[in-house]
């Protein structure tokens, strides 16, 4: 190498140049036959794993099939299947879960337990892919036995692991896992919020108590309240309209005012709509527009001037608020003529009035 | 007086290798940093649902904004392939810009068109709006008639009415796989600071179309399109997820980008008078949010697919190729404050550079250090031995880039299936250095002179259409 090194520094400098481009050239000659290498290799893996796997998912789809028509017993059917191939057993299985549903999925779901243990073993991988897949194995396929294993990856440094621990703990048939969610709702802030109160509400109806709890509790933050509203109006939780109306005037938390205001527009009832009034001249044009909006549900001609008023709105957004609240208080013939009138905001009751055919 | 010409000829050859240098490393790190990237995604994936999001409602609402210039082969299709997309909540706003051939006629008939009225939900310059149309069949679907006044006009026309969050925009002949905006909405849901998203575009050329959806993926039968291909796999799985890996998003493409509607129009629209209009506002987006504070992040993603066809003429290829050099210098140059400016970050520190003074200038650099070898080696300044392995360089360079390419293809979507097309892919990474290299560079260097020049205008595109649709002139 000495040698080498030494001949090379002998050479003048267009010859040292010459060398390096030579060795350049093999250098990256030697890089294009490792990626053709790499793509033809990974191309032949594949199309054996393609060609096994096809094989295999179609003789397990007709036993999983027998299985859930009583023809085959569980243990009769892991009898066939390989140790190499298990892992890939319970990935198929993940899949054929979810098109199966009450006595069919509990079969399913047997099946799989003694390949699960393995699973939760993946929960301590350092791939945080690993560890998010684990979960959703887990979930799937195990969520009751293996619930409190996924409970602390709620905890778990990597945010797509802790998002799919949240997201899979809030299925339908298990609210007793809503608690765990919701205290830990403040390491999702960076989540969609449309997204998180829509997963709180696939919890069901069984969270409304812990969706009340948090949308009352004032040492929560304000936006994990105003997800808890909006899960709950998904949810069309009746009884939660009185604490959303209770926050009315006492929050000043724009999303929060916001999220309760939607809440009592479509929970709420005529004793809320004082609390609503207050809030149609709001600063805030999304506090003005979801003030309106619930007006459409709970105002009454009483109503109809300020909403009249509020077609006026500098903000378009807000004044096609009151425009939809107008013709849900019989004031469309205020609508009508405001649209047949050259009035700036002719084109916008046109518009409403198109959408209410 | 010699002597200096001959210093300044050896200057410029060693400018020329160190720009190439330069480039290439560039290449080779947002190889690796995509490697890496599409791994991790390709892991996430698996964690992730895609069947979730649909039937939920926490799937945000969106507005596809196709325009639709001179289409009328292609426009139903293209709308029907949009009406199938599975997306829980979406609308379609079909801009006809002031197209002179059958384009509104068709759609009226095809879709029972009538007059309507619609909102106006920002005020964005763009031509007279002729008239407002929704479908009595599709109630999510609406065509806004207007004015001719260019692509960017167009989308702003449809951005005036668009009422949800987020909005697409798109090419009216792009072909969005059925899943596409499940996927493409992911990042908006994932981090609530996500303004913009681009996805990744292919070459339809080849392919077999049913019903306005890809059903067979095929490599395209002429060269041209097949280098395309290539190109293609390069740009977006090697270099833009490289860069959004780096967290320095500068392009999302035309033809298929998904947008939260409110900064996009805070930001005041799209820029009519560029031919860059998409790389212009996701430029004008980084400084609008830097300039007010706004927390914000524009990414990529490499899984939901926008299918597009590309030019198989080398005259229409060498005008597309000069309007995109056109519009990526005007955008550069208009947006110059940003280079090597820290305040924006790593866009303003890397990203910015490489565009401005690899891709941009790059075309100058290249034509020019052809020009000056052959005038080194006709005056012996360098000998043949020296060419030949600096030749020899720039080829097994420019091969194995692409070859890292195709490879990254094959680890994550391996869309084109068949050993045929991977040795096809092969054989095209090695020949693409050998003429087709040199065309493109002579584009891009036209496209500059012309943006010297002050060159506007998109020139005319011939399409095929999909299927057996007859062929249109735009």
């Amino acid at each position: 190498m000495n040698q080498l090194m030494q001949a090379f520094a002998a050479l003048d400098a267009r010859d040292r140049l010459l060398v390096v481009l030579i060795l350049a050239s093999v250098l990256f000659a030697l890089f294009s036959l490792s990626f053709a290498a790499a793509a033809l290799l990974l191309r032949w893996r594949n199309l054996q794993k393609a060609r096994r796997w096809s094989a295999l998912e179609q003789e397990w789809e007709m036993r999983l099939l027998d299985l859930v028509s009583g023809d085959l017993a569980p243990d009769a059917l892991r009898s066939h299947i390989s140790d190499n191939d298990a892992m890939y057993f319970v990935d198929y299985l993940t899949r054929f879960a979810q098109r199966m549903r009450g006595a069919e999925r509990r079969l399913v779901e047997e099946v799989a337990t003694p390949y699960l243990p393995r699973i939760a073993l993946q929960l301590r991988s350092r791939r945080a892919g690993t560890r998010a897949r684990a979960i959703r194995t887990l979930s799937l396929l195990g969520l009751n036995e293996y619930g409190s294993l996924i409970i602390p990856a709620l905890d778990d440094p990597s945010p797509i692991v802790a998002m799919t621990a949240a997201r899979e703990l809030c299925r339908r048939e298990n609210p007793h896992f809503a608690p765990a969610v919701l205290t830990k709702l403040d390491r999702f802030q960076e989540w969609s919020r449309a997204y998180l109160s829509a997963m709180l509400a696939g919890i069901g109806p069984g969270a409304a108590t812990f969706l009340r709890g948090t949308l009352a509790n004032t040492r929560e933050s304000a936006i994990v309240r105003a997800v808890a509203a909006d899960a709950l109006r998904t949810l069309n939780d009746i009884p939660s309209a009185d604490i959303a109306a209770k926050l009315l005037g006492r929050v000043t938390h724009r999303d929060l005012v916001a999220a309760a205001l939607r809440l009592v527009g479509q929970c709420g009832d005529a004793r809320h709509t004082a609390a609503v009034r207050t809030l149609v001249r709001d600063p805030d044009e999304l506090i003005r527009a979801q003030a309106l909006s619930a007006l459409a549900t709970l105002g009454t001609r009483e109503d109809l001037p300020s909403l009249q008023a509020a077609l006026n709105d500098q903000s378009i957004w807000v004044a096609s608020h009151a425009a939809r609240a107008l013709l849900a208080n019989a004031g469309r013939a205020a609508l009508d003529s405001l649209a047949a009138s050259n009035h700036p905001r002719a084109e916008l009751a046109r518009a409403v009035l198109i959408e209410a055919e | 007086m010699v002597t200096a010409l001959l210093w300044l000829l050896d200057f410029f050859n060693g400018l020329v290798l160190a720009y190439f240098v330069l480039l290439s490393s560039v290449y080779l790190i947002t190889s690796i940093f995509a490697f890496a990237a599409l791994q991790r995604y390709a892991r996430r994936l698996k964690s992730f649902d895609v069947n979730d999001l649909i039937g939920s409602s926490a799937a945000l609402p969106i507005t596809l904004i196709a325009p639709a210039y001179n289409e009328e082969a292609t426009c139903i299709d293209a709308t029907r392939s949009l009406l199938a997309l599975h997306y829980p909540d979406f609308e379609i706003l079909v801009v006809n810009d002031g197209s002179r051939d059958a384009t509104l006629e068709r759609l009226t008939q095809a879709f029972d068109l009538v007059p309507t009225s619609r909102m106006r939900t920002a005020d964005l310059p763009s031509a007279a709006i002729r008239g407002l149309y929704r479908s009595r069949v599709h109630r999510n679907l609406t065509v806004i008639d207007k004015e001719n006044g260019g692509k960017a006009d167009t989308l702003n026309a449809g951005l005036t009415y668009c009422r949800t969050p987020l909005f697409c925009a798109m090419d009216a002949d792009s072909l969005l796989e059925p899943e596409a905006l499940i996927r493409v909405v992911r990042p908006f849901l994932e981090d609530a600071r996500t303004v913009a998203v681009g996805g990744i575009i292919r070459i339809v050329n080849g392919c077999e179309v049913t019903d306005g959806v890809v059903t067979k993926v095929r490599l395209p039968s002429s060269m041209l399109a097949r280098f395309q291909v290539l190109e293609y796999l390069r740009a977006f799985l090697s270099g833009r997820m490289g860069w959004a890996a780096l967290d320095a998003t500068l392009i999302i493409s035309g033809a298929f980008g998904l947008f939260r509607r409110s900064i996009v129009v805070a930001a005041g629209g799209f820029a009519t008078d560029t031919v860059g209009e998409d790389m212009e506002l996701v430029v004008r987006l980084h400084r609008y949010c830097r300039a007010n504070k706004i927390p914000y992040r524009i990414t990529f993603v490499p899984d939901p697919v926008a299918w597009t066809e590309c030019p198989e003429s080398i005259r229409v290829l060498g005008r597309q190729r000069d309007r995109w050099q056109r519009g990526l210098a005007e955008v550069l140059t208009r947006h110059k404050r940003m280079l090597f400016n820290p305040r924006y970050g790593r866009v303003g520190m890397l990203a910015y550079p490489y565009f401005f003074f690899l891709e941009m200038l790059g075309p100058v650099i290249e034509v020019a250090g052809y020009i000056s070898f052959a005038i080194a080696l006709a005056l012996g300044r360098v000998n043949g031995l020296y060419v030949f392995a600096f030749l020899m360089v720039a080829f097994v360079l420019g091969m194995s880039l692409s070859l890292a390419a195709v490879a990254l293809e094959e680890l994550s979507f391996r869309r084109y299936p068949g050993v045929k097309s991977l040795l096809s892919l092969f054989g095209l990474s090695v020949t693409e250095t050998l003429g087709y290299r040199q065309m493109s560079t002579y584009w891009r260097f036209r496209g500059l002179v012309s943006a010297v020049r002050g060159k506007k205008g998109w020139g005319a595109m011939t399409r095929k259409g999909f299927g057996n649709a007859p062929a249109a002139t735009k």
